[in-house]
């Protein structure tokens, strides 16, 4: 056995870390940084690029589909069937957006603001989708009316960000529907700890479904956000179920002051028009 | 260049301990390097938000954390026979008790592994661990008992780390 003392113990196989591990210089460190930064400044130029392309073209190819096909049925107006196709990948890109809050903590040195796009995510009118930083995975509605983890970014995986008031919003469904109308995201009761959230009938006078969304940084000059409810009820991701057995990958947590910004933000991608019927 | 003085600065005096410390979170120096460079990477990127953090070495810590919980499970998913063996190539300069604690860390979630080292070895409380990870003081404490407890079961003839008392104070 190691010995009785597991700090001592694991100070000495820190001690060992420490002393064989290899580090580059601070400079070093910083240099690859400042690369990797130019690195993304100019890929996202050249992206750009390619979306004001491929829009062209798209507009293009649509002009000439109208022609020969007739009209489709439009996604709206059909119910989402349970996700069994293919896992696509996450997106690559989203437009600008305007946050609704300001941020508390200040981007890195460039500063390099958005520009406010001509229909913002928070606009009510934007289809978006909730992707955690660093996850492969983005949030949807699994068929018990759950938010979870899922790889599939399709019709589940839509969400409305709508006003109801002041920087309060519902995360409505884009395209599932539930007697014809969109759902709301709803975190379950809580005093801190996690709790799973839900879709359910959107109700205003509901506070659990009335989220706040906090611009925290950007990450490849994309806005990303915590999203809150109540006084500090955060929207989590919890991949391994560490944070709730027998989870979705999607808690809402009470968590402690200075961890949100790192641990809970999410990207709010655009994938086009909303269409959501008119719920009032 | 005021930035990156205190930046170097911050860096000598903590990348060594940092990097020390997310060893004894994955077992595997490799991993450790990379998370570790890569936390001291983005804390460059975002140097004007870190360093006015509470704590900019527990700011690190976090990230590279995180970092090698990722790391690591992809290692498990992909390589998890060749890991192994380079594990145990890799841990050659340490004696057999701590290359057998080495192996029984290794056996528990990541979950429980970093919230032992900090507790353990950064010496944090369970109330300042619940703040650094994240997660409600409950977990901290259930994950911290559970990790003692496997690591236990992996580690022969000793339930010594089962026994562990908690520091609970904030």
């Amino acid at each position: 056995m190691p010995s009785d003392d597991l700090g001592r113990d694991l100070g000495t196989l820190a001690e060992y870390g420490e002393r064989t591990g290899r580090l580059a210089p601070a400079a070093a460190v910083r240099a690859r940084a400042d690369r990797r930064r130019r690195s993304r400044q100019v890929a996202s130029g050249a992206l750009a690029f390619l979306v004001v392309g491929g829009v062209g073209v798209g507009i293009a190819l649509s002009r000439q589909t109208h022609r020969a096909a007739p009209p489709a049925t439009h996604p709206s107006t059909i119910m989402a069937a349970p996700t069994t196709t293919r896992p696509t990948s996450p997106p690559r890109s989203s437009p600008p957006s305007t946050p609704p809050s300001s941020s508390r903590s200040s981007p890195p040195s460039s500063s390099t603001t958005s520009k406010p796009a001509s229909a913002s995510v928070f606009s009510g009118e934007r289809e978006v989708l909730l992707l955690p930083e660093n996850s492969e995975a983005t949030v949807a509605v699994d068929e018990n009316e759950r938010a979870a983890l899922s790889e599939d970014f399709g019709d589940r995986a839509l969400f409305v960000l709508k006003k109801v008031s002041g920087d309060r919003y519902w995360i409505q469904t884009a395209r599932l529907r539930v007697g014809g109308e969109a759902s709301c995201l709803e975190a379950a009761a809580t005093s801190g700890e996690a709790v799973p959230v839900t879709a359910a009938a959107c109700d205003a006078a509901q506070k659990r479904q009335l989220w706040r969304f906090r611009k925290v940084g950007e990450t490849d000059g994309k806005p990303k956000y915590t999203i809150r409810t109540g006084t500090d009820i955060y929207l989590v991701q919890d991949p391994d179920g560490q944070l709730a057995d027998g989870g979705t990958g999607i808690v809402a947590i009470g968590i402690g002051e200075g961890t949100p910004d790192i641990d809970t933000p999410f990207l709010l991608p655009d994938r086009g028009k909303a269409s959501l019927p008119a719920l009032d | 260049m005021r930035d990156a003085e205190e930046f170097d600065a911050f860096y000598a005096g903590s990348s060594r301990r940092v990097l020390g410390q997310v060893y004894a979170m994955t077992g595997n120096r490799a991993e450790a390097e990379d998370a570790v460079a890569e936390a001291y990477l983005k804390a460059w990127d975002r140097w004007e938000t870190v360093r006015d953090a509470d704590s900019p070495e527990a700011w690190v810590r976090r990230v590279a954390s995180r970092n090698a919980v990722s790391a690591w499970r992809k290692a498990v998913n992909r390589i998890r026979a060749h890991h192994r063996d380079a594990a145990d190539q890799e841990i050659d300069g340490l004696g057999p008790d701590h290359v057998a604690l080495v192996h029984a860390l290794r056996q528990i979630p990541p979950d429980q592994r970093r919230v032992i080292v900090l507790h353990h070895l950064v010496g944090l409380s369970v109330g300042e661990i619940a703040a650094e990870v994240g997660a409600p003081t409950g977990t901290v404490k259930a994950r911290l008992a559970r990790g003692r407890r496997a690591m236990a079961a992996h580690l022969s003839d000793t339930d010594d780390y089962t026994t562990g008392r908690v520091n609970h104070d904030a």
